[in-house]
């Protein structure tokens, strides 16, 4: 039996794609989001939540085929986005035929599971695309305890070293993990925090926060 | 090549380590520190060290140092990979005996060649 978890805060026709997946030996879990709990044979994202959902799932079940049920035509360099670097299987463009995409789906997961034996690892870019998106879901906890370590380095100077530590470690991890603004931010505050200019290490923190922003929700 | 790769930032052997084995195939051991990686070297060399330069406790160079002064040890190759990379610090660098210097941020997708070239063919 094969279970279709279908996150989708749109309009889909849940009833009749539950009933044609049935049909052909199916089940449709709905769902706002996938806890590390579910262990369905796939994944349904609709649009709206749309592509941060996508880099949820991924980050947490870098394995699990990912079907995006996209509200429009998508442009190409987002489709390559979801297919390259997300490693979603199929892109399909609202609106469905049910019965069609009952079919689809359960063709996903056997093209899948012939291709792979259950041992076998996923793809380079499906690994780096989650490695990022953990990465990214980290970013406001990271910068947080940089600013810990600065509050904590202006009460007593001998914490200043720990506070250029950690901003010299996210600087490099952050341009490796693709986000160079933000890497360039933390490495002027680095050396900002060397030369000890309190006003300008204030105004790189709050670049350093408008970055992580963008990447945590971009568009904003 | 056989890899040990030495950061004590996570995310940077994290993403190193699936780019150098994802990608370029190179077997990668992790060391978090520069006084680990000694220890692993020694009960295991590998082809290659690739090494931050700022850690806490031990930083690359002295590290680099220590190799060179083991017997054992000395021929093993080492590749700095570090954010500090200005042209004076990669000429102190490569005087002081490494193989060449991997500018931070590195590229995952390039990381496995750029070391390639550096190793030469083998």
């Amino acid at each position: 039996m094969i279970t279709t978890l279908l996150i989708d805060h749109g309009g889909t026709a849940r009833d009749t794609l539950r009933d044609a997946l049935a049909m052909r030996g199916g089940i449709l879990l709905d769902a706002t989001a996938l806890t590390d709990h579910d262990t369905p044979d796939i994944v349904v994202v609709g649009d709206p939540p749309g592509l941060e959902r996508v880099r949820q799932v991924r980050a947490s079940h870098p394995r699990l085929p990912i079907v995006f049920l996209a509200a429009r035509a998508q442009d190409l360099p987002v489709v390559s986005q979801l297919v390259n670097e997300l490693g979603v299987a199929l892109v399909v463009n609202q609106p469905v035929d049910p019965t069609v995409f009952a079919r689809q789906l359960l063709a996903v997961v056997a093209r899948l599971r012939d291709r792979s034996p259950p041992a076998t690892r996923p793809t380079f870019a499906a690994e780096l695309a989650a490695l990022r998106a953990a990465f990214a879901a980290k970013l406001p906890d990271k910068l947080a305890e940089i600013a810990a370590a600065i509050a904590a380095a202006r009460w007593n100077p001998a914490h200043a070293p720990a506070a250029r530590m950690l901003a010299h470690r996210l600087s490099g991890s952050a341009g490796s993990y693709g986000h160079t603004a933000l890497g360039a931010t933390l490495e002027a505050l680095e050396h900002a925090l060397e030369s000890g200019a309190a006003a300008t290490v204030d105004a790189l923190m709050e670049t350093a926060r408008a970055h992580v922003l963008q990447v945590r929700e971009p568009g904003s | 090549v056989r890899i040990l790769l030495v950061d004590d930032a996570e995310d940077i052997r994290r993403i190193a380590h699936l780019s150098l084995e994802g990608l370029g195939r190179f077997p990668t051991a992790l060391a978090a520190s520069a006084a680990e990686a000694l220890a692993m070297a020694a009960s295991d060399p590998p082809d290659l060290i690739v090494m931050d330069v700022l850690m806490p406790d031990m930083d690359g160079p002295t590290a680099l140092a220590a190799l060179r002064r083991d017997p054992a040890l000395r021929a093993i190759p080492v590749v700095f990979m570090t954010a500090r990379a200005q042209p004076a610090d990669e000429a102190r660098y490569l005087a002081l005996g490494a193989i060449g210097v991997i500018r931070k941020p590195f590229d995952p997708m390039t990381l496995p060649g750029e070391l390639q070239r550096l190793v030469g063919p083998r």
